[in-house]
């Protein structure tokens, strides 16, 4: 008998077990490895797509969503991106203010085989504001207007916006004031610096909480999607147009183009924040504003459009406004400066400061 | 058998030492077998809890991923700890035309794994924006009673056929594409047959009996736990902004008189992006 031979096979067949055992576990490792990359790669792409949809919303370019007609689409610039992904973001309009923000996202491997891929969508609905544009100056606090000031209820188109405003109004008040609001006893009260049918006029709904909503809109919503904010003395504020011709729309001080409708920044309608102490000397603007605190116009400053203050507000030198003030606090008109009653301005700027206020219920909505 | 000259036989003691050791050795090896072999069903066994594992948590994670809600409810209908009710999403799709009695979908704005089914699905559609109510729209759900060809202009399309409450929608304020999810009543359920749990699902709008999906599992071990906002468990279906699935499977081909059979288990947490608020 030959142990030995009986010992070799046994190992043999010993070691013939362990390598099918290492072989099966080997196998289901590859297995797991490539369901584990092929898994990862989907999550990356969905992660990377979402991520892209969200960050659209929340850098929403009103200029854009405003350019594209109903049933139109354009290209987004990229964003978020990351190695060995191409990221494709656009925007549809469905309808006057809904839009679907799509991301499409694709994950290849080196030799250009795709991995992953993944597209998906969020409904996005604009809302505007609605801003008062019955007066030229709506207050519930005390008024005062200097004899060499004008406050005019008469509705003005502005002069550059032309075909892109319908027949003005017949004339307003100059000015509507709240159960607690007043006219300085020294102030004008009459023709030919306060104008308008009737010169003054009062409202109950003009309290303390009036404008703490804008319409449907929260104030607090307008100051948190704000496109500009300002503070201090803020010097020549205007358009600011990039180099490729296009509205710079983050450009510190730029308030769109209230002179040229048809130029790059002239469909640019920011909603602008003016902390407290805010004085704008000089220069154009248009849109909505909104002062905090207290709020100066100064030197030639035009601006067209609503403007929303909560603490005193001042208009000196030959400043002017085309539009309507709604005011919480005192109004104090000095020296030339103007405030001239618009309904085209504010129902202009209102429909152009419409942003993404509100998420839609069920909003992820994957594009068909 | 002669022995040659200088050859010798095995001596007695030899012989037994011999057989001695060959046992020892044959005993090693039959034990390394016996472990090996056991190894073996274990893996295959654990391979096999993890192949139906993954295929439940996988269909559920891909039907539940849908999941919305709205002023007017939850997708989520019915809930108890071995079973779901809930809107399969199947299709969505941006409708051209909505009338009080059909949805115009063109083809080409159709996406869904399968075509509308008529008493089987039903529609959401968009409607908003209402500034007014101050929120960016709402959800209608309208029934799918026949489907016909139509047409969007020169593109062609299913006239779905439905009845909409125009007291509630506003024909006339629709946007020009209209959002629109394709949607089933379905259950998926925990159930005994063949004394096993199994995972099943069933069309509850088209009236189906359940269908294995995926199975045994311990029961005790698996079901559905609804989490609210801050991650607590809820019974609200409208507070509900995750779904946990937990499913719990024993290995199978465990050998008899080796002890309880172990189990593997598997567990996701969905959060569904459209139960947010």
């Amino acid at each position: 008998m030959n142990q030995r031979g009986h010992a070799l096979f046994l190992a043999l067949l010993l070691v013939l077990l362990l390598g099918a055992l290492s072989a099966l576990a080997l196998t289901s490792a590859r297995l797991r490895l490539a369901g584990g990359r092929s898994g990862t790669a989907r999550s990356q792409v969905t992660l990377l797509a979402e991520g892209n949809v969200n960050w659209q919303v929340s850098r929403w370019d009103p200029l854009l969503a405003e350019t594209i007609g109903v049933g139109g689409h354009a290209l987004l610039p990229a964003t978020l991106s990351a190695s060995g992904m191409t990221v494709f973001d656009s925007l549809e309009r469905l309808g006057q203010g809904l839009y679907l923000l799509q991301s499409t996202v694709e994950r290849r491997s080196g030799a250009g085989a795709l991995q992953a891929s993944e597209r998906t969508g969020q409904l996005v609905v604009r809302t505007a504001p609605r801003l008062r544009d019955d007066a030229g100056v709506i207050g519930s606090g005390a008024v005062s207007v200097a004899t060499t000031a004008i406050v005019d209820g008469a509705d003005f188109n502005p002069a550059p916006w032309g075909a892109l405003c319908p027949t003005p109004a017949p004339p307003g008040p100059s000015l509507v004031l709240g159960p607690a609001g007043r006219l300085d006893p020294a102030s004008c009260s009459g023709p030919p610096c306060m104008s308008g049918s009737p010169v003054v006029s009062m409202d109950s709904t003009v309290v303390a909480s009036w404008l703490d909503s804008l319409g449907a809109v929260p104030l607090d919503s307008l100051v948190v999607h704000a496109d500009q904010r300002l503070g201090g003395l803020v010097l020549g504020a205007g358009p600011a147009v990039r180099v490729d011709g296009s509205c710079d729309l983050v450009a510190p001080g730029n308030l769109g183009d209230p002179s040229g409708p048809l130029r790059p920044c002239g469909s640019y309608f920011p909603i602008t924040v003016a902390s407290a102490g805010t004085e704008l000397r000089d220069g154009v603007g248009q849109g909505v504003l909104i002062g905090l605190g207290a709020l100066t116009l100064s030197g030639v400053f035009q601006f067209t459009g609503g403007i929303v203050v909560l603490g005193p507000f001042t208009v000196q030198d030959q400043a002017t406004l085309t539009g309507a003030v709604a005011a919480a606090d005192s109004v104090t008109l000095r020296d030339a400066s103007s405030i001239r009653r618009s309904t085209c301005a504010v129902r202009r700027v209102a429909a152009g400061a419409g942003r993404p206020f509100f998420q839609v219920e069920r909003r992820w909505f994957r594009p068909p | 058998m002669l022995l040659k000259t200088g050859q010798r036989g095995f001596a007695l003691i030899e012989l037994l030492v011999g057989l001695i050791l060959l046992g020892l050795i044959g005993g090693v090896i039959l034990h390394a077998t016996v472990v090996l072999q056991r190894s073996v069903r274990a893996h295959l066994a654990r391979l096999d809890a993890e192949s139906a594992l993954d295929t439940g948590v996988g269909f559920l994670g891909s039907e539940l991923a849908s999941l919305g809600r709205d002023a007017a409810g939850s997708d989520l209908l019915r809930q108890t700890p071995e079973s779901l009710s809930y809107r399969g999403e199947r299709a969505t799709a941006l409708a051209c035309q909505v009338t009080a009695n059909a949805v115009l979908v063109p083809k080409a704005r159709y996406a869904g794994a399968r075509l509308p089914q008529p008493g089987r699905d039903s529609l959401l559609l968009f409607v908003g924006p209402d500034p007014q109510l101050r929120r960016a729209g709402s959800w209608v759900a309208v029934p799918i009673l026949a489907v016909q060809a139509g047409a969007c202009g020169s593109n062609a399309a299913w006239n779905l056929v439905t009845v909409v409450d125009t007291t509630r929608v506003s024909l006339s304020a629709l946007p020009l594409s209209i959002p629109t999810r394709l949607f089933e009543v379905m259950q998926a359920r925990l159930y005994a047959s063949s004394g096993a749990t199994w995972l099943g699902v069933r069309s509850v709008s088209a009236g189906e009996a359940i269908q294995p999906l995926t199975g045994p599992f311990a029961l005790a071990r698996s079901g559905f736990i609804l989490r609210d906002s801050i991650g607590s468990t809820t019974a609200s279906l409208v507070a509900t902004r995750q779904i946990e699935i937990g499913l719990s499977r024993p290995w199978s081909g465990w050998g008899a008189g080796t002890g309880p059979a172990p189990s593997e288990s598997a567990g996701v947490t969905l959060t569904p992006g459209n139960l947010a608020p």
